[in-house]
């Protein structure tokens, strides 16, 4: 329903459905030839309105430079949208182009012209830019004449480049609007069919001004060339340059191919303009007979020539058949200023580069534009599908990776692990194991009665030169700081007898060395850690005393030990610090 | 040239689509990462059970390994009395003969001033007498000693007998007890 509504009368999201559906419907989006000029496409139906009876049709390729006649439209069928769809199909199974995307249907409105002064606010020329724009938006605004019609004439802005200062810079030309109907028709018929059909309605006076470098040379006195058409002729006044100074329009009596009295009016122009001997071209651009103008006109105008162009020889110049309308050369054909030296004027440099002579008289108003979007609309659209084509596979990704990362998360051990108290347990061995290290500690063979007596009996020598007197062993503990560790330290006292083997005995095995020697042997003989001496935190420190034996004897051995010439008390002490392993560890 | 369409477009096949997808994308994202960050603070509690399995399994093992150990001196704490420990010294002089080893006194304080004293467990102190030969000795106090690992030795003194026929010996043992 919301079809055929204007864009204004949509909510934002409805236009915003209408573009999507235009995008996905039609072409739009993908073939630029909807925003392409009718001009600008290669295949073109250039349609001739010379007057009321109807066009005569033209099918040109431009890639393949080709130019055919197809044949006439009358003016009935010009309103008959089925018979205009017909003609087109037709025309386009035309062995030519049968696979084009695109159509430019270009209309030559040689039916009707007029001219019309611009208001008196308007005389710089630098503002003709904006005049041109303003002159297709609100003509009336421009226009001298504000009773002048705007619904049944479309206006236009035509520079005069060889317009002398003060002077009027530029004109408005007027067509009917009469086929602009046909032309809407005509691009209708492409959107319902999903081909761009592009349209363009040149006033074919203009474009025959854009002619005249073919056949015209600068002139000192000036020039004037006439355009005859069947209801009218164009008179265009040039200076010594060949800048076009002005444009008049006479129309012709009913039934008539000339303007009555145009010598006269020729001759106050140029008056006017102070052109004493112009030059005058005749141009017949419908094919009517002119041959007697020239020599009428030089009645008129005395000293000035006379000539009538040819414009079989001007097509044939162009490679174009003959019965081809001359305003295509000016369309179709790029006019080489290196042939042509007068393109290269300002007036025909202006209308190459900006395009006067091929304005769009009918192109299509804003509420036909409106109803779809533009190429920059489209443009955003298939920006914004892109965007969403990444943002849709960004959020897959991004899916994917999330729904790996969280299935194989929650389906891990981790996930499903039940928290078990352990601390419980932990204690509990923990205990036992340091119950066993108290007890391992207290019963580690620190101090063994059987071991003790080995080393005494490893310090005393088998060979008799050493007798025992007493022997006395005690162990006490060492409490060192606030390790919560004892150590301890062993002592032997040991008093003997000796005769001088024996001390000699003593003297060696008794020192640092031989008491650790000693111990080591202890050690390894009894498999007793205790007695090891060559760990860090043990120390062995040993102190022989000999001296004479006062119960000494030589003849009495009744006393104990009087048959030993010495005596000696022998002091053994270890020490074992906290550090040790065999420190007592369950200390208060 | 229409503007119609252009902010229509722009809003909603550009900017709504973008939004709605980070929304979409930072929700997923979110998601995702407070899974991470649970998932982050379970495995810390997986790993920390991990390695209380591991630790339990090492105690468990350290303990078994201790058992046979453990096992024995609970029976001997649990089994030693003085009696027992008389019963001891004699099997382990049986071996000898009055001439080779003889005890002459024995005597038991409930409290150790040797060893023991400045442990926290609890000890007993003994203290023998006996007149005998040097090996027969350690011969017998390495017997008992072995039967008995409870014994520390805090004293030993050794004299000859005053017939000269003999050592004798004084022992003073710490022995640890239960209480």
């Amino acid at each position: 329903m919301t079809e055929h509504k204007h864009p204004s009368e949509l909510n934002p999201y409805q236009q915003y459905r209408r573009s999507v559906k235009v995008a996905k419907s039609t072409s739009r989006m993908k073939c630029l030839a909807w925003y392409q000029d009718a001009l600008d496409l290669d295949v073109q139906i250039h349609c001739y309105l010379k007057d009321d009876s109807g066009v005569d049709c033209y099918l040109h390729v431009k890639s393949g430079d080709v130019f055919e006649k197809l044949g006439a439209i009358n003016a009935a069928q010009l309103e008959q949208r089925d018979f205009l769809e017909q003609f087109i199909d037709e025309a386009l199974e035309h062995e030519v182009c049968r696979s084009t995307k695109s159509l430019g249907v270009i209309f030559y409105l040689a039916d009707d012209f007029s001219l019309a002064g611009l208001g008196p606010e308007f005389k710089n020329p630098i503002e003709l830019p904006n005049l041109r724009q303003k002159m297709c938006d609100a003509p009336k605004e421009v226009l001298d004449d504000k009773t002048i019609s705007t619904d049944t004439h479309a206006w236009r802005l035509f520079p005069y480049a060889g317009a002398a200062a003060g002077t009027e810079f530029a004109t408005a030309v007027a067509v009917s609007q009469h086929r602009s109907e046909t032309l809407k028709m005509l691009r209708e018929i492409g959107n319902d069919k999903n081909f761009p059909i592009r349209t363009c309605g040149l006033s074919a006076p203009l474009c025959a001004i854009g002619l005249v470098p073919l056949f015209a040379t600068a002139n000192q006195e000036g020039s004037v060339c006439l355009f005859n058409y069947h209801t009218f002729t164009l008179m265009a006044f040039f200076n010594g340059h060949g800048d076009l100074m002005v444009l008049r329009n006479m129309p012709h009596p009913n039934g008539a191919t000339l303007p009555a009295n145009i010598g006269p009016a020729i001759q106050a122009t140029a008056t006017a303009f102070e052109m004493e001997k112009p030059d005058i071209r005749v141009l017949s651009m419908v094919g009517n007979d002119i041959q007697s103008l020239p020599l009428m006109l030089q009645q008129s105008i005395p000293g000035s020539h006379g000539y009538v162009i040819n414009a079989h020889e001007l097509l044939e110049n162009h490679a174009l058949s003959t019965d081809i309308p001359l305003e295509c050369i000016a369309v179709t054909r790029e006019i080489d200023p290196e042939l042509y030296p007068l393109a290269a004027n300002e007036t025909f440099t202006s209308l190459r580069e900006d395009c006067w002579h091929v304005q769009d008289f009918f192109s299509p108003h804003q509420e036909e534009l409106d109803m779809y979007p533009d190429r920059s609309d489209m443009k955003i659209l298939r920006f914004g599908r892109r965007i969403r084509k990444i943002a849709a596979l960004v959020i897959a990704c991004v899916l994917v990776y999330g729904a790996f990362n969280v299935f194989t998360k929650v389906n891990s051990d981790v996930w499903n692990h039940q928290p078990i108290d352990h601390v419980a347990e932990t204690k509990k061995l923990t205990g036992e194991i340091a119950r066993f290290e108290h007890w391992n500690n207290l019963l580690m063979d620190r101090s063994k009665g059987w071991v003790c007596l080995e080393l005494v009996s490893l310090i005393t020598p088998a060979d008799g030169s050493v007798s025992l007197r007493s022997v006395k062993h005690n162990v006490t503990l060492r409490k060192d700081g606030n390790s919560g560790k004892s150590g301890f330290s062993k002592k032997w006292v040991i008093i003997g007898y000796a005769n001088e083997l024996g001390i000699e005995h003593l003297e060696k095995d008794c020192t640092s060395d031989g008491i650790s020697k000693l111990f080591l042997k202890v050690a390894q003989s009894t498999e007793n850690a205790a007695y090891l001496p060559e760990l860090g935190q043990r120390d062995i420190t040993v102190s022989l005393a000999p001296r004479f034996n006062p119960s000494y004897n030589n003849y009495s051995r009744e006393n104990a030990g009087s048959e030993f010439t010495r005596m000696f008390t022998l002091t053994i002490t270890q020490n074992i610090t906290a550090d040790d392993v065999m420190a007592l560890v369950a200390s208060n | 040239m229409s503007d119609y369409y252009r902010q229509p477009i722009a809003v909603f096949g550009l900017i709504i689509p973008i939004v709605v997808s980070v929304i979409m994308a930072g929700s997923v994202l979110y998601y995702t990462g407070s899974v991470k960050k649970e998932y982050a603070a379970k495995q810390k509690e997986y790993d920390l059970s991990q390695q209380a399995k591991r630790k339990i399994k090492m105690l468990r093992g350290q303990v078994n390994e201790n058992r046979e150990s453990l096992d024995a001196w609970d029976d001997l704490l649990k089994t030693e009395t003085r009696g027992t420990f008389l019963q001891h010294w004699k099997d382990a002089s049986e071996d000898f003969n009055g001439k080779e080893l003889t005890k002459t006194s024995r005597s038991w304080i409930n409290f150790s001033e040797g060893i023991g004293k400045g442990v926290s467990q609890p000890s007993s102190q003994v203290v023998m007498s006996f007149v005998g030969t040097y090996r027969a000795m350690q011969q017998a106090l390495m017997n008992l000693e072995t039967q008995l690992p409870t014994m520390q030795l805090d004293s030993l003194d050794m004299s000859p007998e005053d017939n000269g026929k003999g050592v004798k010996f004084t022992t003073t043992y710490t022995v640890w007890t239960l209480r």
